[in-house]
């Protein structure tokens, strides 16, 4: 009996990984749906703060150190600072796209909607494109946080072990998505 | 799943239920009354159309502010809500929804032999989220400047500006909240179903076992994975528009006699983004109903299903090319004719996999023998109108025939045989077919002939002529018959006729289907005598599925009338006998 | 009251299914047997009205063929609009005799294999030979069939303007309004920013040389036999410009430049005089013929803004909008007039140029 039920609890881990897989896919869909509409009208899209740069840079350092908390959890060393520190720098991340916007907003004169006051044209719909894909992919960054924060709790109580660290799992596996993702959209809106 | 025998109050068992049989039917349920409701808005509109400009008194279902108060006549624009609440119903709620919600819910686990769903939590958000979404439509269509009103396929300007049609105000932003809920319980649904049949399958179920069922709604949640992200995206970027003054789809717009600020944007962006979910989508309609009608033909010819590898890779390929020639709703938008060719092209390629489709079909009745069930019926009329339907999009799909059908009637012909028929035949024979599975007990089988019967004539008596409507240059989504067309009223008289009389009939099959819940006769385990797992659960049906062990599969599902063998059927959990070769 | 007639009779068709099913079960009670299982007669009968309805069905679309082929569009007016016509022609052969045959051998089948009680099934799980068979067989007819398609596809997209007489047509909720291009055949011009609904309607930049000589209409008359371009624009939402007896459709999409060329090939006044099109024309006046006077009146003034004198109706060509634009887009619609290279001259001379002066209509 006992070894069945792990052996459906393997199971299950396995299958509770591939929902996140393909739901990660689903986004990835999304994403692509909004890209695509750069390539069928050759936009140009706007990218001047530097901001964006060190959130990129920032990003990329916490998947790094995600790296190693999937490396401890497998020895047994203690994990629970190091996911803070993820959240922490997903915090920074945060405030860096926040100080992005309003650096656009306010030193580029690049807005959502509305009109320019200068010339009184409407905003190129490039403009407006750059916030909807960057607010786009924040809003998917606040569930890795929320993730990435009932990590670093269970973690604290002890929940995880070598033998089972599936929450570490999943909350790392979309982390590094979201820096993939994010990546992506970088690169992206420079380079078009 | 250790957890079979806790306790359950009524909230968990009949709402918060995270069953997957229970989560079944209350998709099944929503899926009827939407389907009910879709169907008075569809007699109302061709009322109006049997007799433009007079009252009726199916009008005062409808809010009274639908109606001229001097006349009674149905508004015009209020037309247009009608049809629009129509096919957003009958595409999303009844044909996805209730089509896959229902049977992939209820059929996954009991046919791969699994106690539940990979995640029953996220099944039962999937539901609760579809059901706040049908809170929402139903709302909408209450609110006073009406319901959304710029067709199903939400096209923008029209959508996206109030003073260009009424309903196109607080209408079009419930329906975009709507959808939204609705988007997000697909995929909810969908994740659960792929991960489901990837993982939980019993032992001895491989995939080359995998009941045509199971194949169809695998393919079909991994298209709607895959297409309603971006359907999501499409809407989003239609919220900026309308509600923030972005210029994504708009442009060169004279609102109320000024210039407005848009510039720059393409609806044309708009219909590329739609499409690409929307042709995936009306597969994602499709399949479920094609993977039903292989299992109930097979079960009631006696005989496996004609080339099941075929079948299974026809359904693949399916999939796979309905990403590719979404442009074919688009030939008229003035499109580059060269992108115009590929699309063609690749539409036309479809036809290949849905003829072999075909031809299995009928080679798998040759020679059985045939019980007709009232399942068996709708699915053979299910081939039927998949043939009829298929046949005109040879037509539609080749660019410059589209030329003179594209938009007309000729299209609402095509869509509602290929589409709305074969997807309703396929799950009316998917509830005649499991209902003994569901509820444990019989349908009335009279009724069942009388309602089939009944659908059938009058399903082709309103679909058929429709073509003829369309060769005659009748465009579609017209409130009235337009100038010296007045020569066409006579078919418009005998479509309206088997409508109502075809709407009239479905209330045999809702009686049918609630007093059989409660009246009918009990049901033994196997009332079909089929091979798949499903009829080896108890006919009381718990949680878990499976009292004991799961069941261990030893074979495909299609050993019907194996030469060797005493009965007619071979259950697939009975191992193979002493050099008996697997088909 | 109404509404009590109605749940009345609701009520009374739910006794009544009650009581079939209620005596069907003790009939089945009294047989010893289970009411809902189906039976070799079942069999037998659902069979037999399988093959009666199903036959019926192609009996009723085989009537409607005979019945209602007059009322389809007549062969099509312009020279592209005969090649889609072949072309749609040998499609819809193919596809009656491919509906045919299947709907014959799936009706039969049914009815040839109905069950009966100890027969056993045929085990035939699957052969390649004929599979393959029917996957090659579409494949070629298909690419027939696009293979031509294309074609005429080219053909038929690919027009330019040169040698064609170029007209603006633009559309808002809910009319149509023409633009010809005037002698030099260039259009002036137009910016929707420069809308002024009582002065300028159609938004043209006065300023332009080539907006002087164009002209205004809320009519199209065209030149038999002479190409034309016709340029599309919308003010507001997608309209779609179809011209059925052309083959002619195109969307107009407010911000982007749609266009569709042909070339004309029958006169209205030799459509009034083909054979269907009199056929056509005689039943909608027969139709108004029978009504009332008062009937006649709304229904002329409604759907034609004609009067009775103006009867009986004759055949115009109509440029009908085909993609939902609102509330009146069923009657959004504009007359098209082919007509003799003389008319034409005689019309055109008649109409206002835009001359930078007033530029309203009408
Ligand atoms: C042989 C295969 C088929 C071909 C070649 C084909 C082709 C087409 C084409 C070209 C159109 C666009 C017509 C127009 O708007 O002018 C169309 C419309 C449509 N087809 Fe098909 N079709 C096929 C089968 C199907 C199937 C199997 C389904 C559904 C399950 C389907 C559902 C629809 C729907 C819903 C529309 C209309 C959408 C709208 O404008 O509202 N078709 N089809
Ligand atoms: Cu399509
Ligand atoms: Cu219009």
């Amino acid at each position: 009996m006992s070894t069945s039920y792990t052996l459906e609890n393997i199971r299950k881990e396995k299958a509770t990984m591939q929902l996140l897989w393909i739901g990660m896919v689903s986004i990835c869909m999304f994403f692509a749906g909004l890209t695509s509409l750069v390539f069928v009208d050759n936009m140009e899209i706007p990218s001047e703060s530097d901001w964006f740069l060190y959130s990129t840079v920032i990003v990329l350092f916490s998947s790094l150190v995600y790296l190693i908390v999937s490396r401890n959890i497998k020895r047994d060393k203690p994990v629970s600072f190091l996911i803070f520190m993820v959240f922490i720098l997903g915090l920074i991340f945060t405030y860096c796209q926040f100080q992005g916007w309003s650096d656009m907003r306010n030193n580029y004169g690049i807005i959502f909607t509305g009109e320019n006051p200068e010339t009184g044209q409407a905003t190129p719909k490039e403009h407006s494109y750059f916030y909807a894909i960057t607010v786009a992919h924040f809003a998917h960054l606040i569930f890795g946080l929320i993730a990435l924060f009932i990590t670093f709790f269970n973690a604290l109580r002890n929940k995880y072990s070598s033998k089972k660290f599936l929450g570490i799992k999943l909350a790392g596996t979309y982390w590094h998505f979201l820096t993939i993702l994010w990546v992506y959209i970088y690169l992206f809106i420079n380079y078009t | 799943m250790s957890d079979h025998h806790h306790k359950e109050t009524f909230i968990t068992k009949y709402i918060f239920s995270q069953d997957h049989k229970m989560i079944a039917k209350q998709f099944l349920l929503t899926g009827i009354f939407m389907a009910l409701v879709g169907m008075l808005m569809s007699a109302m509109f061709r009322v109006q159309l049997a007799n433009p400009g007079e009252t009726s008194i199916l009008y005062n279902l409808m809010p009274s502010n639908w109606m001229d108060p001097d006349t009674g006549a149905l508004l015009q624009d209020k037309y247009l809500a009608l049809v629009t609440m129509h096919g957003t119903i009958l595409v999303f709620w009844v044909l996805t929804a209730g089509l896959s919600g229902t049977f992939a819910n209820f059929l996954i686990p009991l046919q791969i032999g699994a106690r539940d769903m990979a995640s029953g939590f996220i099944n039962m958000l999937s539901y609760w989220f579809f059901f706040a979404a049908t809170v929402v439509l139903i709302y909408s269509i209450y609110v006073p400047s009406g319901p959304a009103s710029a067709g199903w396929t939400i096209y923008p300007p029209l959508s996206a500006e109030a003073s260009y049609i009424e309903g196109s105000g607080l209408g079009m932003t419930l329906w975009l909240v709507s959808i939204t809920l609705f988007i997000v319980g697909s995929l909810l649904g969908g994740l659960n179903y792929i991960v489901t049949i990837l993982n939980l399958r019993t032992k001895g179920m491989s995939m080359k076992r995998l009941p045509l069922t199971i194949w169809a709604l695998f393919v079909t949640a991994i298209l709607g994975v895959l297409s309603f992200p971006v359907l999501l995206s499409c809407g989003l970027l239609l919220v900026f528009d309308r509600s923030f003054g972005t210029s994504f789809y708009l442009s060169d717009l004279i609102i109320g006699g000024e210039a407005a600020h848009h510039i720059g944007g393409s609806p044309i962006l708009f219909e590329h983004l739609f499409w690409f979910l929307g042709h995936p989508e009306v597969y994602i309609i499709l399949l479920p109903a094609l993977g039903m009608t292989s299992e109930v033909i097979s079960v009631n010819t006696r005989k496996p299903i004609f080339g099941y590898q075929a079948m299974v890779l026809s359904l693949l390929a399916i999939g796979f090319l309905s990403f590719i020639v979404w442009g074919h709703h688009m030939f008229m938008t003035g499109m580059n004719p060269f992108l115009g060719s590929v699309f063609a092209f690749t539409t036309l390629l479809i036809a290949i996999p849905s003829a072999i489709k075909v031809f299995n079909y009928l080679t798998t009745l040759w020679r059985g023998n045939i019980r007709f069930t009232p399942a068996m019926l709708f699915a053979i009329a299910m081939v039927s109108t998949f043939i009829t339907g298929g046949l005109t999009g040879l037509i539609l799909g080749n660019a410059p025939l589209d030329i003179n059908v594209h938009d007309t009637y000729f299209v609402v012909g095509h869509f509602h045989i290929v589409m709305g028929l074969s997807a309703i035949y396929g799950m009316l024979a998917g509830v005649y077919h499991w209902f003994p599975k569901m509820y444990g007990r019989m349908m009335n089988k009279n009724l069942g002939y009388l309602h089939f019967w009944g659908t059938f004539i009058c399903a082709y008596g309103v679909f058929f002529p429709m073509h003829f409507l369309g060769l005659a240059g009748l465009p579609r989504r017209y409130y009235a018959n337009p100038v010296d067309m007045g020569q066409i009223t006579d078919i418009n008289d005998i479509i309206t006729f088997f409508a109502l009389a075809g709407a009239v009939i479905q209330f045999i099959f809702v009686f049918n289907f609630f007093y059989s819940i409660f009246r009918g006769s009990p049901a033994s385990k196997n009332p079909w005598k089929a091979n798949t797992l499903e009829w080896t659960t108890p006919v009381e049906r718990i949680h878990g599925n499976w009292p004991g062990d799961l069941p261990e599969v030893h074979r495909w599902a299609y050993d019907y009338s194996k030469p060797g063998a005493e009965e007619d059927y071979i259950p697939q959990n009975v191992p193979l006998k002493e050099g008996e070769s697997e088909h | 009251m109404i509404y009590l007639l109605i749940g009345g009779l609701l009520f009374l068709a739910i006794v009544t299914f009650v009581q079939i099913i209620r005596v069907s079960e003790l009939l089945s009670k009294i047989r010893n047997k289970d009411v809902n299982e189906v039976t070799e007669n079942d069999n037998n009968i659902q069979g037999k009205i399988l093959l009666v309805v199903g036959f019926g069905f192609l009996v009723f679309v085989i009537w409607q063929i005979v019945a209602w082929k007059h009322l389809i569009l007549p062969p099509a007016s312009s020279l592209h609009g005969v090649e889609i016509d072949s072309l749609m022609n040998t499609t819809m052969m193919l596809i009656l005799v491919v509906f045919f045959i299947t709907s014959i051998i799936l009706f039969f089948f049914g009815f040839k294999y109905r069950g009966i009680k100890g027969r056993k099934a045929f085990f035939y799980a699957h052969n390649n030979k004929l599979e393959i068979v029917w996957t090659i067989v579409p494949a070629i007819v298909l690419s027939g069939l696009i293979v031509s398609g294309l074609k005429v596809w080219d053909s038929t997209m690919n027009v330019t303007s040169e040698n064609s007489q170029i007209i603006e047509l633009h559309s808002r909720q809910f009319q149509w309004a023409a633009r010809y291009a005037g002698e030099d055949n260039i259009l002036g011009k137009h910016d929707f920013r420069l809308i002024d609904r009582a002065t300028n309607p159609l938004s043209l930049d006065k300023g332009d040389k080539y907006t002087i000589d164009d002209k205004i209409t809320n009519e199209v008359h065209l030149v038999v036999g002479k190409p034309v371009m016709l340029k599309f624009r919308s003010d507001d939402v997608i309209h779609s410009a179809y011209i059925p007896h052309f083959r002619v459709q195109m969307n107009c999409v407010p911000g982007v430049r749609t266009q569709f060329g042909f070339t004309p090939t029958k006169t209205t006044q030799e459509m009034r005089e083909d054979p269907q099109i009199i056929r056509q024309m005689q039943e909608l006046n027969d139709r108004i013929d029978a009504m009332s006077l008062i009937e006649k009146t709304v229904f002329l003034d409604e759907n034609f803004a004609k009067t009775v004198d103006d009867l009986p109706l004759k055949f115009d060509y109509q440029l009908l909008c085909n993609k939902i634009c609102g509330s009146a887009h069923y009657n959004m619609k504009m007359k098209f007039v082919v007509e003799t290279q003389e008319e034409f001259d005689t019309w055109i001379a008649q109409q206002k140029e835009v001359g930078g002066l007033v530029l309203t209509k009408k």
